[in-house]
C-alpha cells in the first residue's frame, strides 16, 4: 500500500476514506449472507469471512501498481467454499447451525493458505491452493479423461504441464469432530504452528493440527451439578509468542491467564484479571454488561483488551486489579439498559482488534457505527458504515450521539439509533490503515485517505 | 401454555395469595399495565426476523416503554426486569439455538432479583414460618399438604409439585433457585411436546454425538407409550427401566426388543404410577 502505517500510527492523525462494500445492497437480507467473522491473513493479502450459511469467502488484495502510487490495492473474490453444513443432533431434536463462529488463519508456510474455520460443534482446517498449470498429453488417456483402449497405444509420449486460467482450490484437510459438547465460541492458534485451542462455554480444548481424533481437555469449568452454574466462558486466545499461555474471558467479567507448563488440566489460573465493580453504575443488568465478548492480546504480548458491553478495557499482563485504560464506547446507551434488555441487544457480542502497531484500537456499535480510540494520543473517533458514504474515495466523516438534551446539528440522538444495524465483527490490516467492517450483511473495506 | 398464560397466572397469583406485603400491593395494580407493554424478547421459530432484528429496512427504534420504566419507583423497576427474565428464560427453552451464556447470564440475574425481594421480605415481614413469599414463585410453602400431581393430568397451576421441593432458606439457595425456576416453568412446559428435563434448566445444552447411534435402533417403538420428553438425561432413563438395563449397548437392544411388548404392556398399565415415582425423583434431585 501506498506509504503503509505512518510513523506513530496515530488514528486520528488518519483520515478514513471508503474504498469497497461487498455484499448485496439491497434492504432484504437473506439470513445465509449475515456475516459472522472476519479476519485477515498474516500478510494481510488475505481477508476472510464467514456467515450464517456456513460459507467462507475469501478476498485478496490486488498487487499494488507501484507505478500509481495514487492507486489504491483493492481487494477481490479469490475463493468461495461451503465450510460447513447443518446437522442435526437425535437425541436432543437440535439442529447444529452452520454459522461460521471463528476463523482463524494458519501463517503460511508454503504456496498453499491455510485456515481453521469453526461452527458450534466442528472445527475444520482448509487448505487453499493456486492451481495455473495442468498436464496435458496422457499416454493413456484422453484429454478429456477416458481411457484410451490399449490396442490403440502405440506410442510413449509424457505429459508436460501447460498453463491454464488460475484456479483457485479449497479443500478440506482435517475436521476436528466430537471435541465439543457445548458451543464453540473461539479457536486460537498457537505460536509454535503446530497446536491450537478451541473454546466452547465450559471447556477449553488443546488440538494438535494433525491429529484429529484426540484433543486434551486443559480447562473445565463445569460444575457437577449444571443447576451450580454461573459463569461460562465467552473467549480465549493463545499468547502471540509464549506457546504455553493463553487467557479465557468469562461472563462475569474475569480474564483468566493460564500456563500450561504450571500443570496439565488448567483449572487453577496464574493469573486472574478482574476490575471491581464501580458501586454508583450498580443495577439490575450489572453481571450483563459486564460480560466479556471478545479478548485480543497486543501484538507485542504486552496487553490485552477486552470488549465488554459498554466499553473497551486495556490489561497491562502484570497488572491484574485493575485495565490500565478504559474506553467508552457508547456510554449513553446506560441509560437504556433496560430496553436493550428487553429486545435482547444487551446480549449482542461486539469484538474488537488492534491496528498493527497496537497504538489504535477499534471496535463496534449500533446504527453501523464503529468507534476507534487511540490509545496513544487519547482521542477517540466514531465513524459509520453506511451506504450513503460510498462514493470512491470519499472521506469518512466523524459522527456524534446527543445523549440527552439539546441536539446539536449532525448529531443523531440516541433515541433515533437503529439497533438493527449493528457493526459486531471488524478486523485491521496487520500492518496497513485498511480496515475491514462487517454490517449485517455488506463487508466494507476502509482505507486511509492518501493525500 | 403459552406465555401470556403465564402472564395470567402471576396476576392472579397476586391476587389470591393471602400474605400481604407492602410490595406486593404496589405492584398488583402496576404490573397489569406494565405486562402489556413488555414483549417477550426472542420470537418464535428459527428464522423468524424478528428474532434477528431484521428490520427489512423499516428502523426499529427504542422501545418508548423504556422512559416509564426509569420513572417506576425501584420496586416495579425490579418487578419488571423479573418479569422480562422468566419470560426470556422460557423463550431460551423454546428457541431453535438455544444460547448457554444467555440463559446463564439471566438466571442469575433473576437470582440476584429474588435474593434481593428475599431480603427485603424477611426485614418487613413477621417472622413467617416458611420465610418470605415471591410472587412469582410457585409457591411451594403455602401449599405443603398437596399431594403431587400425576403427569398425565395438568398440574394446578397454583405449584402443587410442592412438597418435594425443599424449603427455601438461605443456605439452599442454590438448590432453591433451581427449584423455583422448575416451578414456574413446570407447569407450563407440562404437556408441551419440547419441554426439558426438570431437574437441568442447563441440561439441555450438550450436542450429543449420537447421530447414527439413534438410526440404528427403532427407539420409536419401544417408547411408543411413554412421554419421554421430560427425560434425557441418562440418568434419568436408567431411572425409568431399571428392569431392562444390562451391560453393553447390544445387550441392551438385545433385552430391549425382547422385552418391548411385555414392558409397552405394563408400562402402560403402571404408566401413572412409574412417572410419578419419577417425577419424585426429578424434584427431589
Amino acid at each position: 500500500m501506498c506509504g503503509g502505517l505512518r510513523a506513530g500510527g496515530g488514528g486520528n492523525d488518519v483520515q478514513w476514506c471508503f474504498s469497497q462494500v461487498k455484499g448485496a445492497i439491497d434492504d432484504d437480507v437473506a439470513e445465509a449472507d449475515i456475516i459472522s467473522t472476519v479476519e485477515f491473513n498474516h500478510s494481510g493479502e488475505l481477508l476472510a469471512t464467514g456467515d450464517k450459511g456456513g460459507r467462507v469467502v475469501i478476498f485478496q488484495q490486488e498487487t499494488e501498481n507501484k507505478s500509481q502510487p495514487q492507486c489504491r490495492s483493492e481487494y477481490n473474490v479469490y475463493s468461495t467454499f461451503q465450510s460447513h453444513e447443518p446437522e442435526f443432533d437425535y437425541l436432543k431434536s437440535l439442529e447444529i447451525e452452520e454459522k461460521i463462529n471463528k476463523i482463524r488463519w494458519l501463517p503460511q508456510k508454503n504456496a498453499a493458505q491455510f485456515l481453521l474455520s469453526t461452527n458450534d460443534k466442528t472445527i475444520k482446517l482448509w487448505k487453499i491452493s493456486e492451481r495455473d498449470k495442468r498436464p496435458e498429453g496422457y499416454n493413456l488417456k484422453e484429454e478429456d479423461g477416458r481411457y484410451r483402449d490399449a490396442a490403440t497405444i502405440t506410442t510413449l509420449r509424457v505429459p508436460v504441464f501447460r498453463p491454464m486460467d488460475l484456479m483457485v482450490e479449497a479443500s478440506p484437510r482435517r475436521v476436528f469432530a466430537n471435541g465439543h459438547t457445548y458451543h464453540i465460541n473461539s479457536i486460537s492458534v498457537n505460536s509454535d504452528n503446530e497446536t491450537y485451542l478451541s473454546a466452547d462455554d465450559l471447556r477449553i480444548n488443546l488440538w494438535h493440527l494433525e491429529i484429529t481424533d484426540r484433543s486434551f481437555n486443559v480447562v473445565d469449568i463445569k460444575p457437577a451439578n449444571m443447576e451450580e452454574l454461573t459463569e461460562v466462558i465467552t473467549a480465549a486466545e493463545f499468547h502471540p509468542h509464549q506457546c504455553n499461555t493463553f487467557v479465557y474471558s468469562s461472563s462475569k467479567g474475569t480474564i483468566r491467564l493460564c500456563d500450561m507448563r504450571a500443570s496439565a488440566l488448567c483449572d487453577k489460573h496464574s493469573k486472574l484479571f478482574e476490575e471491581p465493580e464501580d458501586p454508583s453504575n450498580r443495577s439490575f443488568f450489572s453481571e450483563i454488561i459486564s460480560s466479556i465478548s471478545d479478548v485480543k492480546f497486543s501484538h507485542n504480548g504486552r496487553y490485552m483488551m477486552t470488549r465488554d458491553y459498554l466499553s473497551v478495557k486495556i490489561w497491562d499482563l502484570n497488572m491484574e486489579n485493575r485495565p490500565v485504560e478504559t474506553y467508552q464506547v457508547h456510554e449513553y446507551l446506560r441509560s437504556k439498559l433496560c430496553s436493550l434488555y428487553e429486545n435482547d441487544c444487551i446480549f449482542d457480542k461486539f469484538e474488537c482488534c488492534w491496528n498493527g502497531n497496537d497504538s489504535v484500537v477499534m471496535t463496534g456499535s449500533y446504527n453501523n457505527f464503529f468507534r476507534m480510540l487511540d490509545r496513544s494520543q487519547r482521542r477517540d473517533v466514531t465513524l459509520e458504515a453506511s451506504r450513503e458514504s460510498c462514493k470512491p474515495r470519499q472521506v469518512l466523516k466523524p459522527r456524534r450521539v446527543c445523549a440527552g438534551g439539546k441536539r446539536k446539528k449532525d448529531e443523531i440522538s440516541v433515541d433515533s439509533l437503529d439497533f438493527n444495524k449493528k457493526i459486531l465483527h471488524t478486523a485491521w490490516h496487520p500492518q496497513e490503515n485498511i480496515i475491514a467492517v462487517a454490517t449485517t450483511n455488506n463487508l466494507y473495506i476502509f482505507q486511509e485517505k492518501v493525500n | 401454555m403459552g406465555q401470556r398464560d403465564i402472564t395470567a397466572f402471576e396476576a392472579s397469583m397476586k391476587r389470591k395469595s393471602g400474605i400481604p406485603t407492602a410490595s406486593m400491593c404496589r405492584l398488583d395494580v402496576e404490573s397489569a399495565v406494565v405486562k402489556k407493554e413488555v414483549e417477550p424478547g426472542g420470537g418464535d421459530g428459527a428464522r423468524s426476523s424478528s428474532r434477528y432484528m431484521l428490520g427489512r429496512g423499516v428502523k426499529r427504534k427504542l422501545s418508548s416503554c423504556e422512559d416509564p420504566a426509569q420513572d417506576l419507583p425501584y420496586p416495579q423497576q425490579r418487578q419488571l426486569v423479573l418479569d422480562l427474565c422468566l419470560d426470556k428464560l422460557q423463550s431460551c427453552q423454546r428457541r431453535a439455538e438455544p444460547s448457554l451464556h444467555r440463559s446463564v447470564l439471566l438466571a442469575n440475574t433473576l437470582r440476584q432479583i429474588q435474593q434481593e425481594m428475599r431480603q427485603e421480605g424477611e426485614t418487613c415481614l413477621p417472622p413467617a414460618p416458611l420465610g418470605p413469599s415471591l410472587p412469582h414463585a410457585s409457591t411451594p410453602r403455602h401449599f405443603p399438604d398437596l399431594p403431587p400431581v400425576p403427569l398425565d393430568c395438568p398440574p394446578p397451576l397454583t405449584g402443587a409439585l410442592s412438597p418435594s421441593f425443599p424449603l427455601m432458606t438461605a443456605e439452599e439457595e442454590e438448590v432453591q433457585f433451581g427449584g423455583t425456576v422448575n416451578e414456574t416453568l413446570l407447569p407450563s412446559l407440562a404437556g408441551e411436546d419440547d419441554t426439558r428435563s426438570s431437574d437441568s434448566l442447563f441440561g439441555s445444552f450438550e450436542i450429543t454425538n449420537s447421530t447414527s447411534y439413534l438410526t440404528d435402533l427403532a427407539l420409536d417403538d419401544i417408547f411408543e407409550d411413554i412421554d419421554t420428553s421430560m427425560y434425557d438425561s441418562s440418568d434419568i432413563s436408567v431411572l425409568a427401566f431399571p428392569v431392562q438395563r444390562s451391560s453393553g449397548v447390544d445387550d441392551g437392544l438385545k433385552s430391549l426388543s425382547s422385552c418391548t411388548s411385555n414392558n409397552s404392556l405394563q408400562l402402560g398399565l403402571s404408566d401413572i404410577n412409574d412417572l410419578d415415582h419419577i417425577m419424585e425423583i426429578l424434584v427431589r434431585s
